[in-house]
C-alpha cells in the first residue's frame, strides 16, 4: 500500500527523530533548559544534573544556563535572596504505541490509540544558607528596616556597628546567601491527543491534554495541587494558543504557479488526520493546482 | 523506519506537470537592417501535450512533450531606390516663352516603401518533441574546509557547509528537433482549415464542421502513422535505458555531464532549525540516509536524524 493512496501528499515524523532533535536543541542551546543564579553559573558543578553542552557551545563561550536573580526571601523587601537552579533534564515524546518509557499507573498504561505521551524530568535546588548566615542577615534586615539604608552601604561598611558575614555576597541590589544546594528531581508525565474541531474551512487542530502525573511527590495533597496547577496552566494558558487552523492555504511557486494545500478530509480510508500511530505523527494533504 | 518520510503521489506530479507545461512560454522579437534591406522577427515557444509517469524502475519518464514554436514570424522588407523614366520635354515652347508644351509621360517604379515585403509566418507549424527518463540521485558533499580544527560551524560561517545534493540523472533522452509527424500534421491542418473556411466558405456552418471533423481525424491518423517510428524508438529507449540514435546518445552524455555538476536541490547538513540568536550558536541537526525512491504510484523522500554532531 502506498503512502498516498488516498491523498496527494503525505508526511510523517517518527518519535525517535523528534527526540533526537530535542536532544540536539538541549545540547546546542542549553540556556533554554537550564536556569539558575550567578552562583550556579560560576559553579556549574553544583547544578543538580550536569549540562551536556555541545563542544561548539563551550568553544564559542555560549552560556550553558540562563542567569536568574536570586529567589527573593519573603519579608526581606527584595534585599535578600537565595541561590537556586531549575533544569529540564529530560524531554521525551512517545507516539502510540507506547515504547519509549513506562507511564505511571495513574495514567492508565498502555498508551491509548491515537495518543501521545510526554516525559519531563525537572530538577531543581535551593542553595540553603547555614543558620549563622541566616541569623546574620536577619540582623542586617532588622537594621535596614530601622534605618532605611541600602544593602550596598552595608556591604561597603558605611553603616557603623553592623558587620556583614563574608559568606554573603551581593549581586545588584539583592544579597544571595551562600549555601549548599538541596537538589531534587521529579518526573512529570502527560498524555495528550490531537483533536480536530469545526467543519470545512473552519476546522482547527488542537492538542487535548488527557492526563498529567507528577511521580512520587508527597504528601498527596501537595502533588494533587501542583498537578492541578500545571494542568490549568496547560489547558488554559498554553494549549489554546497552539491551535492550528486547518484551512486550505494557497502559495505561489515562482510567478505563475499557485498551489492550494489543505488537509485531506477524514474518511474510512483516513480516519484520523493527523494520525498518531506506528510511533509516528502522520499528516495527509490534498493539493490543488 | 525512517525518521522523516514525505511522499507525493503520481497524480500530484501530473497536476504540477500540466500546470508548469501550461505556464511555461517565452517570446522575443527584434528588427534590424536599414536602408535597402530591413527585417523584423518574432519568435517564441510554448509547451503542449506530453505526460509524466513515475516508473517502478526508480525513474521518472516524460513522454512526447511538444515544444511548439509560436509565434514564429519573419518579415523581410526590401526598399529599392525609386527609378523614374520619362518626363522629359518633347516639344519645348517657342521663343520668347520658356517651358515645355509637351512632355513625355513620367513613370516611376519602386516608389513604395518598402517595395517588396516577404512575410513568413510559421507560427504553430513547426514543433519539436522531447521525451526522456531520469532518476533523482542524492550525493553527500563534504565541505573541504572541515578538519580537526575547523568545525561544521566554522565551515558554515565561511560559506562552505556540507550538503546533501540532489541531481537529475538522465537515463535516456529522445529529442526530435523537428517533430516530423506533428509538423506535417500542423501544416496539413492549417492548409485544410484555410481551404474549408476560404474556398468552401459558402457552405453552411454545420457542413464545414463535418468536413473539419473528417479531415481532423484523417490528419490525426497521419500524425500517428508518421510517429510510429519515434514511438518505437522511445519505447525501446525506455526498455533498455539507453538513448537510441547518435544525436540522442550525444545529448544524453552532454545532459549527464551537466546534471552531474549542477544539483537541482541542496540541503545544508547539519540542517539549521534555530538561527543564530546574538552570540548563541544556531541549533543544527545532522541529517543521515537521505534518499529518494520512485515507485509506480509515488515518490518518497526519506531522511534520518543523526544522534551526534
Amino acid at each position: 500500500m502506498a503512502f498516498t493512496d488516498h491523498c496527494d501528499l503525505y508526511g510523517a515524523i517518527h518519535e525517535t527523530g523528534i527526540n533526537l532533535i530535542v536532544n540536539h536543541i538541549m545540547m546546542q542551546r542549553p540556556s533554554l533548559f537550564n536556569y539558575g543564579t550567578k552562583m550556579f553559573e560560576s559553579n556549574p558543578g553544583l547544578l543538580c544534573t550536569p549540562v551536556n553542552a555541545h563542544r561548539e557551545v563551550r568553544k564559542r563561550r555560549n552560556p550553558i544556563m540562563t542567569v536568574q536573580p536570586p529567589l527573593p526571601i519573603i519579608g526581606a523587601a527584595g534585599t535578600a535572596g537565595l541561590d537556586y537552579c531549575f533544569q529540564i533534564a529530560e524531554f521525551r515524546i512517545d507516539f502510540h504505541p507506547g515504547n519509549q518509557f513506562t507511564l505511571p499507573p495513574e495514567l492508565n498504561p498502555p498508551l491509548a490509540a491515537q495518543t501521545l505521551a510526554l516525559k519531563l524530568r525537572v530538577c531543581g535546588a535551593i542553595a540553603c544558607p547555614e543558620r549563622s548566615i541566616q541569623e546574620h542577615f536577619g540582623e542586617v534586615v532588622a537594621v535596614q528596616f530601622a534605618e532605611l539604608i541600602s544593602p550596598r552601604e552595608i556591604v561597603a561598611g558605611t553603616f557603623a556597628g553592623v558587620k556583614l558575614d563574608t559568606e554573603a555576597v551581593v549581586r545588584d541590589d539583592t544579597f544571595a546567601l551562600l549555601g549548599r544546594p538541596q537538589c531534587f528531581c521529579i518526573d512529570v508525565y502527560a498524555t495528550a491527543r490531537m483533536e480536530v474541531t469545526g467543519t470545512g474551512n473552519n476546522r482547527k487542530l488542537s492538542i487535548k491534554l488527557e492526563g498529567l502525573e507528577i511521580v512520587d511527590l508527597q504528601p498527596t495533597g501537595l502533588e494533587n495541587s501542583l498537578e492541578c496547577y500545571l494542568v490549568s496552566v496547560l489547558r488554559i494558558g498554553i494549549l489554546p494558543r497552539l491551535r492550528v487552523a486547518l484551512q486550505t492555504v494557497t502559495f505561489e511557486i515562482g510567478n505563475a504557479i499557485s498551489l492550494s494545500v489543505g488537509p485531506t478530509p477524514t474518511s474510512g480510508f483516513i480516519p484520523n488526520n493527523p494520525a498518531i500511530e506506528q510511533d509516528q505523527v502522520k499528516v495527509f494533504i490534498n493539493v490543488g493546482v | 523506519m525512517s525518521h522523516f518520510t514525505v511522499a507525493a503521489s503520481e497524480e500530484t506530479f501530473r497536476k504540477l506537470f500540466r500546470k508548469v507545461r501550461d505556464t511555461v512560454r517565452a517570446s522575443a522579437s527584434g528588427s534590424g537592417g536599414g536602408g535597402t534591406f530591413r527585417y523584423s522577427w518574432e519568435a517564441g515557444f510554448e509547451l503542449r501535450g506530453g505526460t509524466i509517469d513515475l516508473q517502478s524502475s526508480n525513474s521518472v519518464r516524460i513522454s512526447e512533450l511538444d515544444v511548439v514554436y509560436t509565434p514564429l514570424k519573419l518579415r523581410l522588407e526590401i526598399d529599392i531606390p525609386q527609378v523614374c523614366i520619362g518626363g522629359f520635354c518633347i516639344i519645348p515652347k517657342p521663343w520668347p516663352w520658356s517651358g515645355c508644351l509637351l512632355r513625355a509621360p513620367r513613370i516611376c517604379i519602386f516608389s513604395a516603401n518598402p517595395d517588396i515585403v516577404v512575410p513568413i509566418n510559421l507560427s504553430g507549424l513547426i514543433q519539436s518533441e522531447i521525451s526522456g527518463a531520469f532518476r533523482i540521485r542524492t550525493r553527500y558533499y563534504t565541505s573541504p574546509l572541515l578538519s580537526s580544527t575547523v568545525s561544521y560551524l566554522d565551515a558554515e560561517d565561511r560559506g562552505q557547509p556540507s550538503e546533501w545534493r540532489f541531481y537529475l540523472d538522465p537515463i535516456w533522452l529522445d529529442i526530435d528537433p523537428i517533430d516530423v509527424a506533428d509538423t506535417i500534421g500542423n501544416i496539413l491542418e492549417a492548409v485544410i482549415t484555410n481551404a474549408i473556411n476560404g474556398l468552401l466558405g459558402w457552405l453552411p456552418g454545420w457542413a464545414r464542421d463535418v468536413l473539419s471533423w473528417i479531415f481532423g481525424n484523417i490528419i490525426g491518423f497521419i500524425r500517428r502513422i508518421l510517429d510510429i517510428a519515434d514511438d518505437i524508438d522511445e519505447w525501446l529507449s525506455n526498455l533498455l535505458g539507453v538513448s537510441i540514435g547518435l544525436l540522442d546518445w550525444v545529448l544524453t552524455i552532454v545532459a549527464d555531464y551537466f546534471a552531474n555538476r549542477y544539483p537541482i536541490l541542496k540541503i545544508e547538513d547539519p540542517y539549521p532549525i534555530l538561527d543564530y540568536d546574538g552570540a548563541l550558536i544556531p541549533v543544527k541537526v545532522p541529517l543521515l540516509n537521505m534518499g529518494v525512491n520512485v515507485a509506480d504510484t509515488e515518490m518518497v523522500l526519506t531522511a534520518d536524524v543523526g544522534a551526534t554532531l
